[in-house]
């Protein structure tokens, strides 16, 4: 400062001119409104990324012929050469009071800060706006990590204010007490003996050569998957563990480093994790039986929907190996898993994850079914389908009950899958869904009789003959009667034909308009029955004297051939 | 009220780095140049220009142009000029210019508007020169003290810290070592009521290490020699973190890596939190059970350390070594482990930095502690088997042939502590060990005496003014190294 100017000149030479205070303002209303927007929105939201461009416009400004831009931060104020350009308020959403909360006394934004690093500022600024204990770092931390280029700051220690120093002079140095194990002169000398030829030896020093294999192996250290000796190490931790609060802290870690072997496809790890632990499991409920409900906990809370979501994140190409470690992983989970399985199903991109998912659910749902009940209660038509179809895989009476209640589900498509499943499962089963030879629903109604006349069958014969001759059909549709008397064709024997002879021949056995519909179906069923005694039938029926009875002889004949 | 626009205030803040910049870069330009053509090149004319012109406009508020050179960085005017990603490569070449020629800083006279082309070459053909040989070096000295050039002067000598910054340096690396120490007890003391802990504060502490490693090595290095008797289990952390986190920087760590490195020092011994005192403490050696259970410690650390507050990533990182560090290069040692796979790199470091210190502090259960250079000694011994033969002499390298810390006894009677690693340092071009000399007070202890340098040559004999009779160890004494080191 050149010594002939008065104070008042040197004052007013120390404040900054009014153009530059007015940038520098605008420099902070900007980073006031970006901070805002990154509290409402997700970083990469359009509204946070204009207000973060926003903000560095205006640093630009201010830069534009300034080498840089110092902030001063006070516990509740900015200030720029000793002018407050912003009064701020005790609150997260305030810059002032957040720098100055983790300790910054000072920012310096030089020339040639770039848009990047301002996103970078902002996103640390707002990631440690609400410090908790749990939280990893604080904001002058998160700087620090950044290290952003053309950006300055003071942090003072405030986690150590008022703490006293160490006087490192008043430290003991050697055992004050007399212990019996002190050394003797000559163990001093042979110390110091060993060090003197030590000096100038040339052999101490790196070669080129190893030079280089340090940094293949700072290289390499950084690409090694450390991941399942850190999983072995915690296991054989949680095997002797003792104490509740730790197996609990054991087992949350586990659960992380699952879900990340998960997602990142390490399905070998993930399935000799969960083996462990199942071994563990067994291991406590007979030597630790306090730690035994904290490992169902776990295993549960791995069944979540939040935690196996995980499994969206797995890549859709995985190779057929990986896709059998895959299926044994998940075959460790317990029957809850289906709950959040099922849904998976939809959304999972791969055929082949999607078919190993059920795969699984087939797995579990044999352990116990209720979850997968649960799930076809609940559960988008979609969904229940696919869940209908691997039912429908199951083995066992119980699957069968459930499969003969989504025959009564408000899906078509449902109950058309259930009664495939069912079908296709047990022939016994054919009594319980007998009723449906009269459902509404065309297909199923088809469905019924084409099972029911497949082949001969007693069952099939007896039940659609009772149906029949005691007239227990409510549905009285000519095609579908039609049709019955058909596929009795095709199932019975010669037990249906004193039936099928009294409805072809006996002209009074059914008055109405009916009767000659009945006529022709036993007629049609005769011809399929393809019986010596059905064939003797027709013949007779053929040269009956009432004309009605000769035409439906002769009708079936013709449609036979 | 009209605000006038200042000179000084935003000239300091703002326009001076521009000017600085122009200045170095003109500078740079016109030392190549002339490096490269002959005196009547017009670019060597125009750059002599430019420079001139850079000078006389870089004389704010005074009617001289400073360029200083202060641990490592270039000051103008005494302001620290800042790094640019434009301008740090000029700002490199003209920093190792500058350190070649020992040159401490020049002052520019703007007298120079009125010097000729001729005495410009003159000076900067000189400059040149002086990198080339000591004895250019001497006649630039002397050229410069003389009157050959009026215009310029050197200032400030090979690298002058001034007392004050260092003081400050010392008073940060105090802090730096007490909050360490404090933030580990802390966080041991959490874990051990089995609560959980958060890491903020061991983070923010090693980063503080890192920057002051980046600044002054042996001074952390320094700090690593502070013996606590009574508390050695948490010195011994703070100890183990320091000289890992210089051996990582040796090998090029990054300084992130280098934090994660100084927080696995600090918390690889948290286990022994669940070893009773009387095990800890135990005089002499210990019994078959004591042993395992002192060797349960590594494993005890892990479990403490899944108790802690980091992401997941962290936690892996800091993990690992902890379970590792009594392990030995060849897979012996304990925990026992059936892999195959090598042991972590920090895992490696960490193994070497605590043999290291524990074997150079005093502890109840052995009669002798060895002094830093015997350590060394016996730890080579262990090379390919106990320790990464590679590291361990990367390790040597950094913490030099006598350690920071050793007590040596010359053959002049005077016995002193090495203070630094003694590598060829830029800051004043030193190649060999400092110690200082400590001096019996009458109370009977020490008190600091002269800074001398172990290769001091005796002009007279031509032969080093002091050779080491034996090393000691300062705990012997009673001696508190850092005491007399920071």
């Amino acid at each position: 400062m050149p010594p002939n100017k008065s104070m008042d000149s040197n004052l007013l030479d120390s404040l900054p001119a009014d153009e530059e205070l007015v940038a520098a303002k605008n420099v902070i209303t900007s980073f006031i409104a970006a901070l805002k927007n990154y509290a409402l929105y997700p970083a990469e939201h359009a509204i946070c990324r204009k207000s973060v461009t926003n903000a560095f416009t205006s640093l630009d400004v201010f830069l534009n012929d300034r080498y840089a831009l110092r902030l001063d931060i006070e516990k509740d104020r900015i200030l720029f050469q000793k002018e407050v350009i912003h009064q701020g308020r005790h609150s997260e959403m305030d810059p002032a009071f957040l720098l100055f909360r983790d300790g910054i006394r000072w920012l310096e934004f030089k020339k040639g800060f770039e848009l990047s690093s301002m996103e970078s500022f902002f996103n640390i600024l707002n990631y440690h706006r609400n410090p908790l204990e749990e939280t990893e770092g604080d904001l002058v931390s998160g700087l620090w990590e950044a290290n952003l280029e053309n950006l300055g700051y003071k942090a003072v220690d405030i986690y150590w204010e008022g703490e006293p120093i160490i006087d490192f002079s008043q430290q003991n140095v050697k055992d004050n007490e007399d212990h019996g194990v002190k050394p003797t002169e000559d163990e001093k000398d042979e110390l110091a003996k060993v060090a003197l030829p030590f000096m100038n030896n040339a052999s101490r020093e790196l070669t080129s050569e190893e030079m280089i294999k340090l940094q293949e192996m700072i290289h390499t250290d950084q690409y090694l998957d450390w991941t399942e000796d850190i999983l072995d190490i915690v296991l054989v931790i949680l095997l002797n563990e003792y104490e509740k609060e730790s197996v609990e802290a054991e087992l949350e870690f586990l659960k992380e480093e699952l879900k990340e072997t998960l997602a990142q496809g390490k399905f070998k790890y993930a399935c000799k994790l969960l083996g462990s632990l199942r071994k563990i499991h067994r291991f406590c409920e007979t030597k630790k039986p306090w730690a035994a409900p904290l490992l169902e906990h776990f295993f549960m809370s791995i069944s979540s929907p939040g935690f196996l979501r995980v499994l969206l994140r797995i890549k859709p190409n995985i190779d057929p190996n990986q896709l059998k470690l895959f299926r044994k992983t998940l075959l460790f989970f317990p029957p809850e898993a289906i709950l959040a399985l099922g849904p998976i199903l939809l959304k999972v991109r791969s055929p082949n994850i999607e078919y190993q998912i059920k795969e699984v659910i087939k797995f579990l749902a044999n352990k116990d079914l209720r979850p997968l009940e649960k799930l076809l209660n609940s559960s988008e038509e979609s969904l229940t389908r696919k869940l209908v179809y691997i039912l429908g895989q199951l083995k066992g009476q119980k699957p069968i009950e459930v499969l003969l209640k989504m025959v009564h589900h408000s899906s078509e498509t449902v109950r058309e899958q259930a009664l495939t499943a069912l079908l296709d499962h047990d022939h016994q089963v054919l009594k319980k869904l007998f009723f449906l030879i009269e459902d509404d629903n065309q297909t199923i109604r088809k469905m019924m009789l084409d099972h029911l006349g497949q082949h001969r069958s007693e069952l099939a014969e007896s039940l659609i003959l009772d149906y029949l001759d005691k007239r227990q059909y409510r549905y009285k549709d000519r095609k579908h009667l039609l049709a019955c008397y058909q596929t009795l064709g095709r199932c019975g024997s010669t037990i249906s034909i004193p039936f099928l002879k009294k409805a072809l021949l006996n002209i009074g056995w059914l008055p109405g308009l009916t009767r000659s519909m009945h006529r022709r179906g036993a007629a049609f069923a005769l011809t399929g029955l393809g019986l010596k005694e059905a064939d003797a039938t027709l013949s007779k029926a053929s040269r009956s004297l009432f004309p009605s009875v000769r035409r439906a002889c002769r009708k079936a004949l013709e449609t036979q051939k | 009220m009209t605000r006038q626009t200042n000179s000084s205030i935003a000239y300091s803040q703002n326009q001076l780095m521009l000017l600085a910049e122009r200045f170095l870069a003109s500078f740079y330009k016109l030392v190549r140049a002339v490096g490269i053509h002959q005196d009547n090149n017009q670019l060597v004319i125009d750059c002599v220009k430019n420079f001139v012109d850079a000078v006389i406009k870089g004389c704010i508020d005074e009617d001289y142009l400073e360029i200083e050179i202060s641990r490592g960085r270039f000051f103008l005017q005494n302001e620290k000029f800042t790094y640019r990603r434009e301008t740090a490569n000029i700002i490199d070449e003209m920093l190792n210019y500058f350190q070649d020629r020992k040159l401490g800083g020049l002052r520019f006279n703007e007298t120079l508007k009125d010097v000729s082309l001729k005495q410009v070459l003159a000076f900067v053909h000189l400059l040149n020169d002086a990198g080339r040989h000591e004895d250019h070096l001497a006649e630039l000295i002397l050229q410069l003290k003389g009157d050959a050039f009026p215009w310029v002067k050197i200032i400030g000598g090979p690298e002058e810290e001034d007392e004050e910054s260092e003081l400050e340096r010392k008073e940060v690396a105090r802090k730096t070592y007490s909050h360490a120490l404090a933030s580990i007890k802390q966080v041991s003391d959490k874990l051990a009521s089995r609560r959980w802990s958060g890491i903020r504060r061991l983070k923010r502490i090693t980063q503080n290490m890192v920057d002051l490693l980046e600044e002054d090595e042996s001074l952390l290095l320094s700090m690593s020699t502070f013996r606590e008797f009574d508390d050695y289990t948490y010195t011994h952390s703070v100890n183990v973190a320091i000289l890992s986190m210089c051996l990582g920087r040796y090998i090029g760590l990054s300084r992130i890596s280098l934090m994660k490195l100084g927080i696995c020092g600090l918390v690889h011994d948290l286990g022994k939190v669940d070893v009773p005192p009387e095990i800890l403490n135990k005089p002499g050696k210990l019994n078959e059970r004591e042993f395992k259970v002192m060797k349960s410690h590594p494993l005890n650390s892990v479990r403490r350390l899944i108790k802690m507050w980091t992401s997941r990533d962290l936690k892996v990182k800091i993990m690992l070594p902890a379970f590792e560090h009594h392990l030995k290069y060849d897979l012996s040692g304990y925990p026992r482990i059936h892999r195959r796979k090598p042991i972590s790199l920090f895992g490696r470091i960490l193994a070497i930095a605590d043999v290291f210190d524990a074997i150079t502090s005093p502890r109840i259960y052995r009669s002798t502690t060895m002094s830093p250079d015997s350590a060394l000694a016996l730890m080579e011994d262990e090379a390919g088997k106990a320790f990464d033969p590679i590291l361990l002499k990367a390790f040597f390298a950094v913490i030099g042939v006598y350690p920071v810390g050793t007590l040596l006894q010359m053959d002049t009677g005077e016995i002193g502590l090495v203070m630094d690693a003694g590598r060829e340092s830029p800051r004043d071009g030193r190649d060999g060990q400092r110690m200082v000399l400590l001096e019996a007070d009458e109370k009977g202890g020490y008190k600091k005496g002269e800074v001398v340098n172990l290769t001091e040559i005796d002009p007279h004999t031509g032969s080093l003014r002091r050779n080491i009779a034996k090393s000691l160890h300062p705990s012997f004494y009673g001696i508190q190294p850092m005491e007399f080191l920071i």
